[in-house]
């Protein structure tokens, strides 16, 4: 069925596999922004490394999907900043929590805390670590030769 | 199957819960199917998202009737969080995938149905408070 493809796709971030990307982004962002805000209420105190770097992922997320869906140029480069942070962000922070695990730690309990960029995204199936390639790879195959971008 | 300990926060959902997986991974297969060989997501994908969504349903029910019992959930906000959720993966994608000519319409709709049996297992965990994921 390739009769309403062509005139909408090229370069849009909104059609092709660009709107799997923002299922996923989507999914990520309510997943990271519920689990976040949870933490922040009810527990901050108690590890607020791992709960601010979970706060700090979903901003990402959120950014990301909104980005994708607006689909202008100036968003398109919206979208690339935040998948770019975001890959070095989970490197970062995932690096960072097999280093230093007592950074993940709760300190009332004892217990570690998981964050979402905790061992390279594993609470997420490691989609965290996968996604920022795919998208900017995806942006990359999708840019448009043009003085705005 | 073997029976669930009668424990005060068991999960009361395990045949149910089969039923659900069932149904999405079928549901991943067809669309999945789709998504390969580039077709446009059809009508009668509709009736296999309606199965899933009342096998979901009957879920819920199971869940609010062992509330109602005094076997309550964990930590009942990130259940409550996860079930709207799990309701609406399959037609949030299907309405976020009927708008896409190519394959990646019934590719947005795989995507939510292989995430529905992981949610499942989350929100087991959710209600019987055992997680793999560090809650602290």
């Amino acid at each position: 069925m390739a009769d309403a493809t062509p005139a909408t796709e090229a370069g849009s971030t909104r059609h092709g596999p660009g709107r799997a990307l923002i299922t996923v982004y989507a999914i990520l962002a309510v997943a990271a922004t519920a689990r976040s805000l949870f933490e922040l209420a009810t527990k901050f105190s108690q590890a607020p490394v791992p709960y601010l770097l979970s706060t700090f992922a979903a901003v990402v997320y959120c950014v990301i999907t909104v980005a994708l869906v607006k689909d202008t140029p100036q968003w398109r480069k919206v979208a690339f900043v935040g998948m770019v942070v975001e890959l070095v962000g989970v490197l970062v922070v995932g690096t960072w929590s097999l280093v230093h695990p007592e950074t993940f730690q709760n300190t009332v309990t004892g217990k570690g805390v998981h964050s979402v960029w905790y061992w390279y995204g594993l609470d997420y199936l490691f989609v965290p670590l996968v996604l920022p390639v795919l998208g900017l790879n995806f942006l990359r195959r999708t840019r448009v030769r043009s003085p705005q971008i | 199957m073997t029976s669930a300990p009668q424990l005060a926060t068991a999960w009361p959902v395990t045949s149910v819960q089969v039923v659900v997986t069932v149904l999405a991974l079928a549901l991943a297969v067809v669309t999945g199917v789709l998504a390969v060989l580039d077709r446009r997501l059809p009508r009668w994908v509709l009736a296999l998202v309606a199965a899933l969504e009342v096998a979901l349903v009957v879920l819920l029910l199971q869940c609010v009737v062992a509330w109602a019992g005094g076997n309550a959930p964990a930590d009942p906000v990130v259940f409550l969080a996860y079930l709207v959720v799990v309701l609406a993966a399959a037609p949030g994608t299907v309405w976020w995938g009927s708008a896409e000519p190519g394959r990646w319409g019934a590719g947005v709709v795989c995507i939510a149905a292989l995430l529905i049996p992981v949610l499942v297992v989350r929100l087991d965990q959710v209600w019987t408070g055992v997680s793999v994921t560090g809650g602290g």
